[in-house]
């Protein structure tokens, strides 16, 4: 019988342990659809004549005709940088600064602010960012 | 933790009372469901705190029953550590009661993640990067944690179901209650009641630049600070989690070292908060109290006042009340009809607290107006207002480089002319002045005129202006809001003022300019053709020929400036990036200016820019000045290559067109004896100057008892230096040399200091003797005439020449042509010259002669060089063919010339 009861209980503990991973699992396949939606997605973004454009994800940078095209979030703790003052692009969070090739000149970041191919619509006027493999 | 069982009535511990207080979290959180829409959660919140006192309250208590229900679950903690009792809880118990710990913080974060405020939105993406950096499972648990971005469901669900559903059952496990006790709850109650009622929860204005995380959050804020890695802060709060563990499930030594540990972390934790929360401004700098911009960088997160129940307008009125970017604003709910906004600058857009300042969810007047600027656009505050991050912070940071802004060149000039330094081209700045006798001086008599003097009357800006940040000239009143302004000044009752507020807009006068640049040089009243007189007011003469400004000063009509005649503004000429710096510091306005006449009058293909490469500010101005600016062609200042925006080349005939009147003029090209290469040096302006105010003989002297004005500090004062002039002269500019490199010019020039000074009356220092100085400084008259100079207007007159007044004669000796200069003023004790000159009749002047050190008087050489022209024109008529000859080759002409010719003979150097 005791050894029954020990069977019993081991079995309930190991059955419950497996619907929890199960559960765990699904959660895992839940997360799955939402994870690639908030992959990288091809963005158009105006292409303005102001020096730092900002934008919730990417900040176009346009000096005479080079443009580039970086993240906007910080590369320390992924805050979103806007503001740009004396042309040093300056993190509101931690006070990281980075110059207009989006390298770190004042930490706590250090690496350099990811940047982003693109390309120009034909008239010019827009900045086209394709998706990208995350 | 089993809690006491002799506890009963009003004994309590502090776990009863955190479960109290959870209870009141719940409950509120459950009515704050009503109101809150998480899809605009900041629209919901401003608008909830705004519309509804009482939805505010309840905010409140959801807001403070939480951050109480925090830290009464870390006392009850920290109580049980001490008292050492109910440790070595069951591993199960004790592992969920350690993971409680993180869920009471996680549910606190998501709740603060749940404003939608510009510190939830900066928070969200660090708890995001965090999450993310757990290995393996960290983008997974990030996602389920904050879901999508910009989206706020998923933290909804977490904050009132995972994490509130995992603290109750967390609960109720360790303490076997599913309900607090009748006294715990009415006490708590009472307590909630009066702190949400005296403060409101806080909410960024979206605005501040300032952003912070949560006040428990600010100390953890300071650690990430210092890593380069943040990563590893996620090892101390697993390192954390373990104490926890360790302390309420280890043995017994190690419980002890892991309770030590947790205390000692906490008192160090502590620190690092009110380092957070009182030393840590804008982009985390570290700032102190006093510092300035310290109160509107780190107590704008403690801006929280009362409740206020019966609020001065109805929900009704508030719902009808604009959305202002992104968020309800109170300000327009009262102020709602108000008139005269540019359409850029109108309240329905940008609100009245993007100028103003105040508390934008307030809803009585009182805690409304707290704090607010009533007027914007000073330099101390413009950053806050004009320029902050969507609207002007280009132009508010450049303006700081501005002449207008330092007054490098005027401090600089002084300060040399006092003996205070050596070279009056060092770069100064009127924030820095001390109390040198050349400080003093600059303070009682000359530093009024910087943008930084801040405007502090109401009311449109006129000649008795000074400084007044952005509004010095983006300042205008229609007529309404001028009368209602003057009639609430007049009585203090009429309200209608605030229906009519002035623009602020483009449309920058002549009259902004004035009341500074009638000062000085006189730029302004020279250009509108008038000059300075030592009249006195009630002498004036009845007559159009004179004018009074600022009520005492009398002015005399003369020849006005052609530029003005046709209509042309200061604006017309000169450009933004001059105006408004352009991010370099300069010396003098020489150096900052970038407009010459070369830029419109000019031979040859003109220097032009297409609409395309015009930068976004000179695009925008472009567009609301004239409209469609596509495919036009604007001409370019040869100095900066900056785009005149108000001109533009069509089939190669190039225009202007006023900015504010909108007339238009084509372009003339310099005339033939400009372009000439006899006078390839001379400037523009050496010919043009109709004439040139000047002033001679004045004296300085410091007297003690004097009623004088600190014009720094803007009060009054005992003792000050005073000016004693000479006489006022209005009269074509006198001549003389600015060399840049090897590069000569001949520009205009004028007695800018033929003064002396007493020195010793200010340091009471007996080695200090009386000073003498005879400078004359460059000069831009602004008293252009469309006709140049006569040619003996410069070769054969002595003012000109830099003699001073006086007879210039080429008297003939048979053969021999002598000049001969006899000065009308008499000779001055201090260097022998006569009182005007600035250099004396063929002799060289070296030293200090000027208030650059680039500008000289003629040397005897080119003295010389000038005066055989002169002689030429004693016989020979200007227009004559020879003289016209001589403009293109005067060395083949004087080769050539007559055996009737007498050429001047120059006494012998010495050398």
């Amino acid at each position: 019988m005791t050894l029954n009861k020990f069977n019993r209980r081991k079995f309930l503990r190991l059955a419950a342990t497996g619907v929890g991973l199960t559960m765990v699992y699904f959660w895992d396949k839940m997360m799955d659809s939402r994870l690639i939606a908030a992959a990288h997605k091809s963005v158009v973004l105006p292409l303005t004549r102001n020096l730092v454009s900002f934008y919730r994800d990417y900040l176009v940078i346009r000096q005479k005709q080079h443009v580039k095209v970086f993240s906007s979030h910080c590369t320390h703790l992924g805050c979103i940088i806007n503001k740009v003052e004396n042309g040093k692009l300056i993190c509101p969070c931690h006070g990281s600064e980075f110059d207009l090739n989006g390298n770190a000149v004042k930490g706590p970041a250090y690496k350099p602010l990811k940047s982003y191919p693109f390309e120009m619509s034909n008239n010019g006027q827009k900045i086209i960012i394709k998706a990208t493999e995350s | 933790m089993k809690q006491k069982a002799e506890d009963t009535g009003f004994k309590t511990t502090y776990g009863q009372i955190s479960l109290a207080l959870f209870a009141f979290v719940l409950l509120t959180g459950i009515l704050l469901a009503i109101p809150f829409d998480v899809n605009k959660p900041y629209v919901s919140i401003s608008s909830l705190m705004i519309m509804n006192p009482w939805a505010s309250f309840i905010r409140n208590m959801h807001y403070w029953s939480a951050q109480l229900f925090l830290i009464f679950s870390l006392i009850h903690m920290y109580d049980h550590y001490r008292k050492q009792h109910d440790t070595g809880l069951k591993p199960g118990i004790g592992f969920r009661l350690s993971l409680g710990v993180l869920i009471i913080f996680m549910a606190m974060l998501t709740g603060f993640l749940l404003k939608g405020d510009a510190d939830s939105l900066q928070a969200r993406q660090i708890l995001g990067s965090l999450t993310s950096g757990i290995p393996l499972v960290g983008k997974f648990l990030s996602a389920s944690l904050l879901g999508k971005e910009g989206d706020f469901l998923l933290i909804y669900v977490n904050h009132i179901a995972t994490f509130t559903i995992f603290l109750s059952v967390i609960i109720v496990e360790h303490s076997r209650k599913f309900w607090p006790k009748a006294g715990d709850f009415v006490l708590t109650f009472v307590v909630l009641v009066i702190l949400s009622y005296l403060f409101s929860a806080p909410l960024h204005d979206n605005l501040n630049p300032t952003v912070k995380g949560p006040w428990y959050f600010v100390g953890f804020q300071e650690i990430l600070h210092w890593l380069r890695h943040p990563e590893w802060a996620l090892f101390w709060i697993l390192l954390l989690l373990i104490l926890v563990y360790f302390a309420n499930s280890g043995k017994i030594k190690t419980a002890f070292f892991s309770k030590r540990t947790l205390l000692i972390f906490t008192v160090f934790y502590v620190m690092l908060t009110v380092i957070g929360l009182f030393f840590r401004g804008e982009h985390w700098q570290w700032m102190v109290p006093g510092q300035k911009g310290y109160h509107y960088s780190l107590m704008h997160n403690f801006k929280t006042e009362r409740v206020d129940f019966r609020p001065d307008f109805s929900s009704a009125q508030a719902v009808e009340a604009p959305l202002i970017r992104g968020k309800k604003e109170s300000c327009v709910v009262c102020h709602n009809k108000v008139h005269g906004f540019t359409d850029a600058h109108n309240p329905a857009v940008i609100g009245c607290f993007s100028c103003h300042g105040g508390n934008p969810f307030a809803t009585d007047k009182r805690q409304a107006h707290k704090n607010m600027r009533l007027i914007p656009g000073n330099l101390t505050n413009a950053s806050q207002s004009c320029g902050t991050t969507a609207c002007h912070p280009n132009i508010t940071q450049r303006i700081n480089t501005s002449l207008m802004t330092t007054l490098s060149g005027m401090i600089s000039v002084d300060r040399t002319v006092f003996g205070e330094q050596n070279n009056p081209d060092l770069l100064t700045d009127i924030h820095y002045l001390g109390h040198s006798a050349a400080d003093e001086h600059l303070k009682n008599l000359c530093v009024r005129c910087h943008l930084g003097n801040p405007k502090t009357i109401l009311g449109p800006v006129n000649e008795k202006s000074r400084g007044g940040g952005c509004l010095a000239c983006h300042l205008n009143y229609n007529k309404r809001a001028l009368s209602e302004l003057q009639r609430h000044q007049s009585q203090d009752t009429s309200t209608a003022y605030l229906q009519f507020h002035p623009s602020i807009d483009l449309h920058v006068s002549d009259n902004h300019c004035f009341g500074c640049h009638s000062r000085s040089g006189r730029i302004s009243t020279n250009y509108e053709g008038w000059h300075e007189t030592p009249m006195l007011a009630n002498k004036i003469p009845d007559s159009l020929g004179y004018r009074l400004v600022e009520g005492t000063r009398v002015f005399k009509k003369e020849p006005e400036d052609v530029h003005h005649k046709l209509g042309m503004e200061c604006i017309d000429c000169h450009q933004s990036y001059e105006l408004m710096g352009n991010g370099k510091l300069y010396q003098h306005e020489e150096n900052q200016e970038d407009v010459q006449c070369k830029d419109c009058h000019f031979t040859g293909k003109p220097l032009t820019t297409s609409a395309n490469n015009l930068n976004v500010e000179a695009a925008t101005i472009a567009a609301l000045r004239y409209g469609k600016i596509s495919g036009k062609n604007f001409l370019m200042t040869h100095k900066r290559r900056q785009a005149l925006i108000n001109t533009f080349v069509k089939h190669d005939t190039s225009w202007l067109i006023t900015k504010t009147g909108g007339k238009t003029f084509r372009l003339k090209k310099p005339a033939a004896v400009c372009t000439a290469p006899a006078h390839k040096n001379v400037s523009c302006s050496a010919c043009h100057s109709a004439w040139a105010p000047s002033c001679i003989g004045c004296h300085n002297k410091y007297d003690p008892n004097e009623k004088g004005y600190n014009m720094v500090a803007n009060k009054e004062q005992k003792g000050s230096w005073v000016e004693y002039t000479g006489s006022y002269l209005a009269q074509p500019p006198a001549l003389g040399i600015r060399q840049e490199g090897n590069n000569k010019e001949i520009i205009p020039v004028i007695p800018g200091m033929i003064l002396t000074i007493d020195l010793q009356s200010y340091t009471h220092n007996l080695h200090d003797s009386l000073l003498f100085r005879r400078l004359f400084a460059p000069a831009a008259p602004h008293t252009t005439a469309a006709k140049g100079r006569t040619c003996k207007s410069c070769h054969n007159n002595p003012v000109a020449l830099g003699f001073g007044k006086g007879k210039l004669q080429y008297i003939l000796h048979g053969k021999q042509g002598i000049w001969h200069f006899s000065p009308a003023y008499e000779n001055n004790i201090h260097d022998g010259l006569p009182e005007d000159a600035w250099t004396g009749f063929l002799q060289n002047r070296t030293g200090m002669v000027s208030t650059r050190r680039n500008v000289k008087p003629f040397s005897i050489k080119e003295q010389e060089k000038i005066l055989l022209v002169g002689a030429c024109l004693t016989c020979h008529k200007e227009k004559s063919k020879v003289m016209q000859k001589s403009l293109n080759n005067f060395e083949k002409v004087l080769h050539h010339r007559s055996p009737e010719c007498i050429l001047p003979v120059w006494p012998e150097r010495k050398k």
